[in-house]
């Protein structure tokens, strides 16, 4: 079946804005969904990052004694100023806070931030001490680029990658409908790389277009703001968000008497809880704590909606609420960003879903190296110089070799995590430092590797041995063996050694013995239909 | 496969093209949200404000094309100019 497609003239210009965006944004936007595909269990691994964190989630806490324990030990806390605590969850199974120094200054602000183990009864002040997620979480945005450069680099990368998807599939809208079940892995080198773009391209549609439009926003997001806020804010940044978030609109007076007969915080909480059974808390955020106006705001979601974010402000003087936004009672003007958080961050669906959006992730990376490849195998012919062909080559090699070196460097991440030893105060900038350097290497190294498919073949090896190397580095520096976790029901753990020893069994495998050193393709002389277009 | 070279356009033509792509899709895509959200009341603006937050992307993205496919690169940045222009002077006006 076929559509009506583009007339000539103009299917030959969008093809050429295609290629050339795809080009220019290809390696970028494969960083982006290769770190990104990982992020999304960022949750799920951090007990297997962090040793201290496999534990237990134990009983509910006394917010306002750890409060006044953290009072103890880190004496100019403001308590007055805003202070965020983030409950213990199954993941992260202890309390993270977040709070402000008084300061003499009035135009300087000063925080610090800690955590509280309710198992040990261990409070610690200073940043986390693990980086895996976080490093990988930032990745997916270049946020290591530094003054927000790499923020805007991302941004407009996602932004290509929509004119990519629209060109693309004006492109492909001819024979549209055949793409979603003409696969094939006959032919020329060139049609394997052709049906693989198109094909993989089309299932990926929705989700890419999805990924496209989110991250651009996330990135961009500034584009709408600077502008509405302007026209319509009279430049009032905090009437937006009075809007979106109706507790960021509660002004407090800053002459509020101090008080000590506020309501206890967890009395509170365990009133929402009592009527909100299947709302989760996140974040708890206090203002004023000791003064009579203190406010409580309360952050969460209830993961069976795909609209379940909530918040809910309390007055500690007399427990009145003051704001309820809970999952169903919302606007669609309060929704619509949490939508957005929620198709983006997979985060509501469970864990299937996660798997889902992995694995799609995974088959856009596929995607855009194929469209890499199809670029170049599409040049190999007599109307090219041997110098553009060297050129097309060249760069081919330098952008697979930095896609593929990302993923025998993941491994390396995730080994150097828990083999460089928790206790040195710099473990997150050594173990920073450990993943980006053997990546330049990795990448440096790919170069001489002659081939694409030689390179492939090599980066895939590599790979998969490191990653055997992830639940062995685990198993020896931990002692927390895959059996010994299952059987503990630690299920995070084992899940995320399990994942690594099967990813590198499956490219140690395929690499050994199915694919022997690759032969010349015979090629055939079936013209495929991109040809015949281009020539009509 | 690739595309035919006789169909694009000389480099100083591309030049502006892409430039009405980027820069004035983006104008045209904000001062048309803009200018929906100036010409209802407070409830309907709110909602195109945050409509926007991914239309403005999808708009952009399509305005992105179009520069391509003029013949003239001149005429069609006279027309991102001339409609971003003509927007922005009915916000200012109804404001």
């Amino acid at each position: 079946m076929k559509l009506g497609g583009l007339p000539n003239r103009a299917y030959n210009i969008v093809f050429h804005t295609h290629t050339v965006s795809g080009i220019v944004i290809s390696f970028a936007l494969y960083v982006i969904f290769f770190a990104g595909a990982f992020t999304l269990f960022r949750d799920e691994f951090y007990q297997w990052e962090d040793v201290k964190a496999r534990q237990a989630i134990t009983k509910t806490i006394d917010y306002d004694a750890l409060l006044e324990n953290i009072r103890k030990k880190q004496t100019n806390f403001n308590v007055d100023d805003e202070t965020y605590i983030y409950p213990a969850t199954e993941h992260k199974p202890y309390i993270s806070f977040f709070g402000h120094i008084t300061t003499t200054n009035k135009n300087v602000e000063d925080h610090f931030h800690g955590q509280y183990y309710p198992q040990t009864n261990e409070l610690t002040i200073g940043e986390a001490q693990t980086t895996v997620g976080e490093t990988l979480y930032r990745l997916h945005f270049f946020d290591q680029v530094p003054f927000y450069i790499g923020r805007y680099i991302a941004g407009f990368v996602a932004l290509f990658f929509l004119f990519a998807v629209i060109t693309g599939v004006l492109i492909h809208w001819r024979n549209i409908v055949s793409k979603f079940y003409g696969f094939s892995l006959k032919g020329s080198l060139k049609q394997i790389w052709t049906s693989s773009h198109t094909v993989f391209g089309l299932l990926g549609l929705p989700f890419q277009l999805m990924y496209a439009v989110t991250g651009a926003y996330y990135m961009l997001s500034i584009l709408i703001l600077a502008p509405v806020v302007l026209l319509f804010f009279g430049g009032d940044q905090q009437k937006v968000l009075a809007m979106l978030r109706p507790i960021e609109g509660i002004v407090l007076n800053e002459e509020s008497p101090l008080t000590k007969n506020n309501l206890r915080i967890s009395k509170s909480l365990d009133e929402i809880r009592a009527q909100y059974p299947d709302f989760e808390l996140k974040t708890l955020k206090l203002k004023h704590y000791s003064r009579e106006d203190a406010l409580l705001s309360v952050y969460g979601k209830d993961p069976s909606h795909f609209s379940g974010d909530g918040m809910i402000a309390i007055q500690l003087k007399d427990g009145k609420r003051l704001v309820e936004m809970m999952p169903g009672n919302k606007t669609y003007v309060q929704s619509v960003l949490f939508g957005i958080a929620g198709v983006h961050f997979a985060t509501f669906g469970g864990l299937f879903l996660k798997f889902v959006y992995f694995f799609l992730a995974i088959v856009t990376c596929f995607v855009i190296i194929s469209g890499v490849l199809l670029w170049k195998e599409a040049r190999n012919k007599k109307n090219y110089t041997e110098k553009q062909k060297r050129f097309h080559h060249r760069v081919t090699m330098t952008y697979l070799a930095i896609c593929f070196g990302l993923f025998p460097a993941v491994a390396i991440l995730f080994i150097a995590e828990l083999a460089v030893p928790s206790t040195l105060s710099n473990h997150v900038s050594l173990v920073n430092t450990t993943f980006f350097v053997s990546w330049l290497l990795l990448s440096i190294v790919g170069l001489f590797w002659k081939t694409e498919a030689n390179l492939t073949r090599n980066y895939l090896y590599a790979g998969g041995v490191l990653s055997l190397g992830v639940p062995l580095a685990n198993g020896i520096i931990t002692g927390d063996w895959f059996w010994k976790t299952l059987a503990n029901k630690q299920y995070s753990v084992a899940g995320t050694d399990l994942f690594w020893l099967a990813t590198g069994v499956l490219c140690v495998a395929l690499t050994t013995k199915f694919w022997q050193k690759p032969k010349e393709k015979t090629v055939t002389n079936v013209v495929d239909e991109q040809t015949i277009l281009a020539k009509k | 496969m690739p595309a035919k070279k006789e169909y694009l356009s000389s480099s100083g033509q591309r030049a502006i093209k892409i430039a009405t792509a980027i820069l004035g899709g983006y104008f045209l895509s904000i001062t048309f949200h803009l200018l929906l959200g100036a010409l209802l009341p407070t409830e309907g603006r709110n909602i195109v404000l945050l409509t926007s937050t991914f239309t403005l992307f999808f708009l952009w993205g399509i305005l992105m094309v179009l520069p391509f496919l003029a013949k003239s690169a001149w005429k069609i940045l006279g027309l991102y100019i001339l409609l971003t222009v003509v927007f922005s002077i009915i916000i200012y006006f109804i404001r």
